[in-house]
C-alpha cells in the first residue's frame, strides 16, 4: 500500500493540507475583494450622480428645467437598428427640452452613438459623442477631447441649417481626407431632428425599457465592447 | 543565491532581462494600449503595483503551498489583486478606466506576473520578491511608455497628451505638441505600428548590448596585448 501511495504521490495528509490552504487563501482573497468593492461602490455611486448632473447641465445649457430628466425617457425610432432614447426636461410640468441619445449611421464602424440637447423648438444646444470607434487620427477629430468641431451644432436646427457637409451642399465643415465621419454625423443628426419633430406626442411613445439604470449599463457595456 | 542581490535584481528587471524587450512577455496589453504615452504609463503603473503585491504575497505563502496546487494558488492571488486594482481604478480614476477598459482586467493574464511568481517569488524571501516585482514593473512601465511615446509622436505629433487624467489638471503643461496631427503617420497609431515600434526597440536594445560586448572584448584584447 505504501509503495502505491508513493508511486502516485497521493497522500491523504497532503490532500487535506492542499484543501485547507486553498480554502483559507480563497477566504482571505474574498475578504480583500469584498472590502475593496464595498468602498469602491460607494465612490462609484457618487461619481455617477455627479456625472449625470454634470452631463444634463451641459446638454441643457440654455434650457430651464426642474425635473430629473434621467427619470423620464421615451424610445423613438432611431437611425440604425437601435432606438433613440429621448430624455425629457420639464419646467413647471411643461416640456422645455429634450436630450436625445441617437445612433449615427454611415460611419466607418459601429457602435457610434451621440447625445444632443434639443430645445422644445428643435434647436440643438449641445452635442457630444457617447460611443465611437472611428479611425484614430481621422474620424476621431470630431471628439470633444480633440477639438471643438461639435460646437458647430450648437444652435443648429432644421429651420436654419442644412444637415449635410459643405462638400454636399450643406452647412457643416468636414476634415480634409476624412469626410465620411462628419457626413454621417450631419445626416444622422438631421434625421434625428426630423424624427423628433414628427413624434410630436412623445408621451404616447414607449417608455425606455428599464429606465435609466439599464440604458446606463448598456452604454457601459458597449464601451467595454468597443475597448475590446 | 549571491546573484540575487538587490542591485542584480534591479539590473535584471530593467535591462538585462527586461520582461518586455528580452522575455517578450505580456505582449497583448503592450501592443494594444500603447497608442499614447499616457495609456502606456498608466497600464505600466497598474501592472507595477499588482506585480509588487502579487510577488510579495506569493512569496509569503510559498512554504505552505504544495507544489501540486501552486499554480492555482498563484492565479487566485493574482486575480484577486487585479480585481481590486480594477475596482479602485473604476471608482477613483474613471477617465483612465475608460481609456484602458478591459486591459486592466487583462493584467491577470499578463504572463509577466505569472512568470515572476513562478521563477522568482516561489524561491525567494518576501522582501526580495517585492523588490523583484518593483524592478520588473519598472521595466514593463519603461517599455510601455517608450512605445507609447514613439507611437504618439509619430502618429499625432504630441507627447503625453491627456496626462491630466493621470496626475490632475496641473500636469497638463507636460503635454508637448511637436507638429499638427494632420501630418501624423497614421500607421503608428494602428496595430501594425505597435509591432513595428516594439521590433525597433528590441533591435535597438540588442544593438546596444552587442556594442557594449564588443567594446569590452576589444578592451580585453588591448589589455592582453599590452601584457
Amino acid at each position: 500500500m505504501k509503495e502505491e501511495n508513493k508511486k502516485t504521490s497521493i497522500n491523504k495528509k497532503d490532500v487535506i493540507k492542499a484543501g485547507l490552504t486553498t480554502a483559507s487563501i480563497t477566504f482571505i482573497c474574498l475578504t480583500l475583494i469584498f472590502t475593496v468593492s464595498n468602498a469602491a461602490n460607494n465612490a462609484l455611486q457618487q461619481n455617477k450622480i455627479k456625472e449625470d448632473n454634470a452631463r444634463f447641465n451641459v446638454l441643457f445649457k440654455d434650457i430651464q428645467y426642474d425635473n430629473n430628466p434621467a427619470e423620464e425617457c421615451y424610445e423613438m425610432p432611431g437611425n440604425g437598428k437601435d432606438l433613440s432614447n429621448v430624455y425629457v426636461a420639464r419646467k413647471d410640468g411643461k416640456i422645455s427640452g429634450y436630450a436625445v441619445e441617437y445612433d449615427i449611421a454611415g460611419g466607418y464602424s459601429t457602435p457610434f452613438r451621440m447625445i444632443a440637447g434639443v430645445t422644445k423648438d428643435g434647436f440643438i444646444t449641445y452635442a457630444d459623442v457617447l460611443i465611437m470607434n472611428e479611425t484614430p487620427g481621422l474620424g476621431d477629430k470630431i471628439l470633444r477631447s480633440k477639438g471643438n468641431y461639435l460646437d458647430a451644432y450648437t444652435g443648429a436646427g432644421l429651420r436654419n441649417k442644412t444637415f449635410e457637409i459643405k462638400k454636399d451642399g450643406g452647412d457643416f465643415d468636414y476634415f480634409t481626407g476624412a469626410s465620411v465621419t462628419p457626413r454621417a454625423v450631419a445626416r444622422s443628426t438631421g434625421r434625428m431632428l426630423v424624427t423628433l419633430t414628427q413624434e410630436n406626442e412623445l408621451t404616447k411613445l414607449k417608455k425606455c425599457s428599464n429606465s435609466k439604470e439599464k440604458t446606463k449599463k448598456e452604454v457601459n457595456n458597449k464601451k467595454e465592447e468597443k475597448n475590446r | 543565491m549571491s546573484e540575487n542581490s538587490y542591485s542584480e535584481i534591479l539590473k535584471n528587471g530593467i535591462w538585462k532581462n527586461n520582461p518586455g524587450l528580452v522575455q517578450l512577455l505580456g505582449l497583448c496589453p503592450l501592443l494594444a494600449v500603447t497608442s499614447t504615452a499616457v495609456n502606456g504609463l498608466a497600464l505600466g503603473t497598474a501592472t507595477l503595483v499588482v506585480l509588487i503585491l502579487s510577488n510579495f504575497f506569493i512569496s509569503l505563502v510559498r512554504k505552505i503551498v504544495l507544489p501540486e496546487i501552486r499554480i492555482m494558488i498563484y492565479m487566485l492571488i493574482i486575480t484577486s489583486l487585479v480585481t481590486c486594482a480594477e475596482l479602485i481604478m473604476r471608482a477613483w480614476l474613471p477617465t483612465l478606466d475608460k481609456a484602458l477598459g478591459l486591459y486592466i482586467a487583462l493584467i491577470a493574464t499578463n504572463c509577466v506576473i505569472m512568470a515572476r511568481a513562478e521563477s522568482f517569488a516561489a524561491r525567494n524571501t518576501p522582501l526580495k520578491s517585492a523588490f523583484d516585482g518593483l524592478s520588473n514593473g519598472i521595466g514593463v512601465t519603461l517599455v510601455l511608455t517608450t512605445v507609447g511615446i514613439i507611437r504618439e509622436l509619430s502618429g499625432q505629433g504630441t507627447i503625453f497628451s491627456g496626462i491630466q487624467e493621470l496626475f490632475g489638471d496641473g500636469a497638463a503643461v507636460l503635454t508637448t505638441k511637436v507638429f499638427a496631427s494632420e501630418n501624423g503617420f497614421l500607421i503608428a497609431i494602428l496595430p501594425p505600428g505597435a509591432f513595428i515600434t516594439l521590433g525597433l526597440l528590441v533591435a535597438g536594445k540588442n544593438w546596444l548590448d552587442n556594442r557594449y560586448k564588443s567594446k569590452r572584448q576589444n578592451k580585453r584584447v588591448v589589455e592582453i596585448t599590452k601584457i
